[in-house]
């Protein structure tokens, strides 16, 4: 548990002195080119990534690929590249993300999270002791 | 790739960051605990640490490691554990920092009152020893890091040697040795600088240093070894190649051999053991292994310097996990072999003499608990009484070396160790071996255990 307890406090120093230094090189503060900078970000995702599990990850994939498509949408319509309602509305449209993450799957795994300490505690064996005569 | 790509990236890692954390908070509460499932979310968060903090540059990575191992510490404090943090990243950077105000400012008023409440957590019959013990390091610690400031030194005037020591000899006996020990230290790094990085020679050894009086000679020797020894010791990694690291010893001892005078080698060569086991302790083992095919003579040297460091080692600085003298288990887990162990408790003991040597209280509990270990191997002896010729030859007005010798604890089990491990040792040191050092020039041989070397 310690060790534990340890690496969390780790994970979230590392990742936020992370974000901080690419803030600052986002930001212009620090010279550096955007490949750079993105080729980081992407190093540090693809590092979590590798720790979702199939169901998690498809959901991962699911919102990534949503988001990616609102940014060319927007990068688009900034540009004046492609200036059609109906695309970026096409684009931005959650529900094909929906589909993919479906949220009832994710209100059950909810559900099942708080559900299972409390079976925990309730299968594990009781300490108190009945009073015996004598 | 452009802005676009860019942006794209930067909204990939909260959301890959926050999918993680769910998964990793849904495998821990998912199942029943178990030690496989706590090792598996740990290696999984420092796996994605590392990742993060792989991208770091300069001062951010350092920060990142110092306060990774502050918050370690802090969290093995909150359950209760002794700290255990890699002390180098932290000692490197405290080398760094130490003659800034801020560096001054927490030694002379954060530590005192936190050291105070700390000694609550020791038994009471032991509380005011460690208070004054933890109380004289710190004293230590400020003396050795503002000697720049108590002497005047600074980068604009460039006084001689001589000069300099002549100021040191007007500061009153006690810190008189540390101080001299730093202008050591100084002339070393001033060197350095001097010569533009080639290797210097001379420095205590040529003309210009030969009206040095005798008594600065060993700690100066000490002070030099330092500098050379951060030196050399700043080009060397755990990764570097055996045969490399060969060449650093061996370039080390050169230096010092180069700029020592006959007889005080072996001051400069023991600091290497000092400056490895404080700011570089993972190269311990590493030159442990590789000294005794560069030079055999350099081996109980660095060892006694590392046993002397292993004192003010700041794992063991808190009252709390000092006592009861938490360095010597460590001293037995850490030293390799019987010379290391043999030299590093001699390194320990000249440490803890001649840093409490004005409150005798701290060697009596000292006694208390450890008079076993210091009967059982002479090296404890050893250090004592080396500690206390060192302390004779640079201070011999010193008032305060017999009142210690002839301390009379009250505790009948405490007095009788005392006399037979340092009343007796000790007046027979300064009545005969101190002379028979002085007279052969070989006083370098009070830093390291010389019977067994």
């Amino acid at each position: 548990m310690r060790e534990l307890a340890k690496s969390m406090v780790g994970f979230s120093w590392a990742v936020g002195l992370f974000g901080f230094q690419q803030l600052n090189k986002m930001m212009g503060t620090a010279v550096e080119s955007p490949q750079v900078t993105a080729a980081q970000l992407d190093d540090v995702s693809r590092a979590a990534q590798r720790h979702l599990t199939a169901d998690y990850s498809q959901q991962f994939e699911a919102g990534d690929t949503w988001q990616r498509r609102v940014i060319d949408a927007l990068f688009d319509a900034a540009s004046m590249q492609s200036f059609d309602p109906r695309a970026i509305a096409s684009s931005m449209d959650p529900r094909p993300l929906m589909n993919d993450i479906d949220p009832r799957r994710m209100f059950e795994s909810g559900i099942e999270m708080m559900q299972r300490p409390l079976d925990v505690l309730r299968t594990s064996p009781t300490t108190t002791t009945r009073p015996t005569a004598g | 790739m452009d802005v676009r790509d860019l942006t794209k990236s930067a909204l990939t890692l909260p959301w890959a960051i926050s999918m993680f954390g769910v998964q990793q908070l849904a495998n821990l509460v998912g199942a029943r605990p178990s030690q496989r499932g706590l090792t598996g979310a740990a290696s999984a968060f420092d796996s994605v640490s590392d990742a993060a903090a792989e991208q770091l540059d300069g001062w951010m990575k350092q920060t990142y490691k110092v306060g990774a191992s502050v918050q370690g510490a802090a969290v093995d404090l909150m359950l209760l554990r002794a700290p255990e943090m890699n002390s180098s990243a932290l000692m490197r950077m405290a080398a760094e920092l130490q003659s800034g105000p801020l560096f001054q400012f927490i030694v002379k008023y954060g530590m005192p009152p936190v050291g105070w409440l700390d000694s609550f957590l020791v038994p009471r019959r032991d509380s005011e020893a460690v208070r004054q013990e933890f109380a004289n390091k710190l004293y230590i610690i400020s003396l050795v890091t503002q000697v720049h400031s108590a002497l005047g030194l600074d980068t604009q005037s460039n006084p001689s040697l001589p000069a300099i020591i002549e100021r040191a000899a007007a500061m009153e006996t006690f810190p008189r040795l540390w101080a001299t020990e730093g202008v050591g230290n100084y002339w070393g790094d001033q060197a350095w600088t001097r010569s533009g990085g080639i290797d210097p020679v001379g420095l205590l050894n040529d003309a210009s240093t030969a009206a040095l009086p005798p008594w600065s000679l060993t700690m100066l020797h000490a002070g030099i070894g330092m500098s050379f020894a951060k030196k050399v010791l700043a080009g060397l990694e755990t990764t570097t190649p055996p045969e490399a690291v060969r060449s650093g010893i061996a370039r080390f001892a050169t230096l010092c051999r180069h700029s020592s005078r006959p007889g005080y080698t072996g001051a400069a060569l023991e600091s290497l053991g000092l400056a490895t086991r404080t700011l570089y302790p993972n190269l311990v083992p590493v030159l442990d292994r590789e000294i005794p095919s560069v030079d055999r003579t350099l081996h109980g040297y660095f060892w006694h310097g590392a046993g002397r460091a292993m004192y003010f080692d700041p794992m063991n600085m808190l009252p709390s996990v000092n006592a009861p003298w938490r360095a010597i288990r460590r001293l037995e887990t850490e030293a390799p072999h019987p010379l290391a162990y043999r030299n590093a408790l001699s390194g320990l003991s000249w440490a803890i003499t001649v840093v409490n040597m004005r409150h005798p209280s701290v060697m009596e509990a000292f006694l208390r608990h450890h008079a076993d270990v210091a009967r059982a191997n002479d090296a404890f002896g050893n250090g004592v009484a080396s500690s206390l010729m060192m302390r004779y030859d640079t201070t011999r007005d010193d008032a305060r070396i017999a009142p210690f010798i002839h301390n009379r604890p009250s505790d009948q089990a405490v007095a009788a160790a005392w006399q037979s491990l340092i009343t007796l040792p000790c007046a027979e040191a300064l009545r005969a071996t101190y002379g028979e050092l002085s007279q052969n020039g070989r006083l370098e041989e009070l830093f390291h255990d010389a019977d067994h070397s």
